[in-house]
């Protein structure tokens, strides 16, 4: 299915690719966002640290999702009403690639549910949740 | 580690904070979009942060960003994003003034992790209009 233009149907679907980040735009992300944690931004404390290296920023993998989710409703509608949920199951790592795919669950007079899974190439899901509009 | 931030006993359900004025300005927008990019599996190029439509409206994850929130709260590090509802009510455009309300929802300790839930309601300042609401959980250190 193509960029999700056509999803209309329960069941209908298409996926995302989110490209990798590196440690320039995790910082840059940071700075712009306010995300700036050296959890994030320091890679000699995040290797320190509890968590064992540096972690993306869950929203900077949540940023393209709602940029995908504007596209798939279309702009109008989705600022005029749409609503996500998201849970942030697991870490992204510097130069993880992430595939979000969208699932029509739900078509009716209140609107379109999408469930929506983010997951790493190694199978570990990141991030999840519905949205609606 | 020494604790650098907010003390989570001294957070309380209802706290409002002060509101903040604050804009998302074009270059903001230009930076936080150049940091990411995607594409439809089945789409031959990439969305990049040159185009168009990304540009017309701020993304709702820009304008609420943690910056503001950290105005209102001192942040300790280590905090985790644990889950974020979002409802978006009107689009928002570069340099539109904006008005940040933020309170906190709800304290919970589950198995001796303390979570704080927090709600972010960002005004567009002119019209008055609630353009974004956020439910944000974190888990405090």
């Amino acid at each position: 299915m193509r960029s999700g233009e056509i999803m209309k149907a329960v069941g209908d679907s298409c996926s995302v690719v989110v490209a990798a980040v590196g440690q320039e735009k995790i910082n840059r992300f940071g700075e712009v966002h306010g995300t700036n944690g050296r959890t994030h931004t320091d890679p000699e404390f995040a290797e320190n640290s509890v968590f064992k290296g540096v972690i993306v920023q869950g929203t900077l993998v949540l940023a393209p999702v709602l940029e995908a989710l504007k596209r798939i409703y279309g702009a109008k509608r989705w600022l005029a009403g749409g609503e996500i949920e998201t849970k942030f199951t697991s870490f992204t790592r510097p130069h993880d690639v992430v595939t979000a795919v969208f699932e029509v669950k739900e078509v009716g007079e209140a609107g379109m549910t999408i469930a929506y899974v983010c997951t790493k190439d190694d199978g570990t899901v990141v991030q999840m949740g519905t949205a609606k509009a | 580690m020494q604790f650098d931030g907010t003390n989570y006993e001294s957070l309380t359900e209802g706290q409002s904070f002060s509101t903040v004025e604050f804009s998302i300005t074009k270059s903001m927008n230009m930076d936080f979009q150049s940091c990411f990019s995607f594409s439809f599996s089945d789409d031959e190029s990439a969305n990049t942060g040159q185009e168009e439509d990304r540009n017309e409206f701020v993304n709702p994850v820009l304008i609420a960003n943690f910056s503001v929130m950290k105005e209102a709260l001192a942040w300790p590090t280590g905090v985790l994003h644990a889950r974020e509802l979002m409802c978006v009510y009107e689009g928002v455009a570069c340099d539109e003034p904006l008005l940040m309300k933020m309170r906190v929802k709800n304290k919970l300790i589950k198995k001796d992790r303390k979570f704080l839930v927090l709600e972010l309601q960002a005004y567009k300042r002119q019209s008055g209009i609630m353009a974004l609401e956020v439910e944000r959980t974190l888990v405090w250190p």
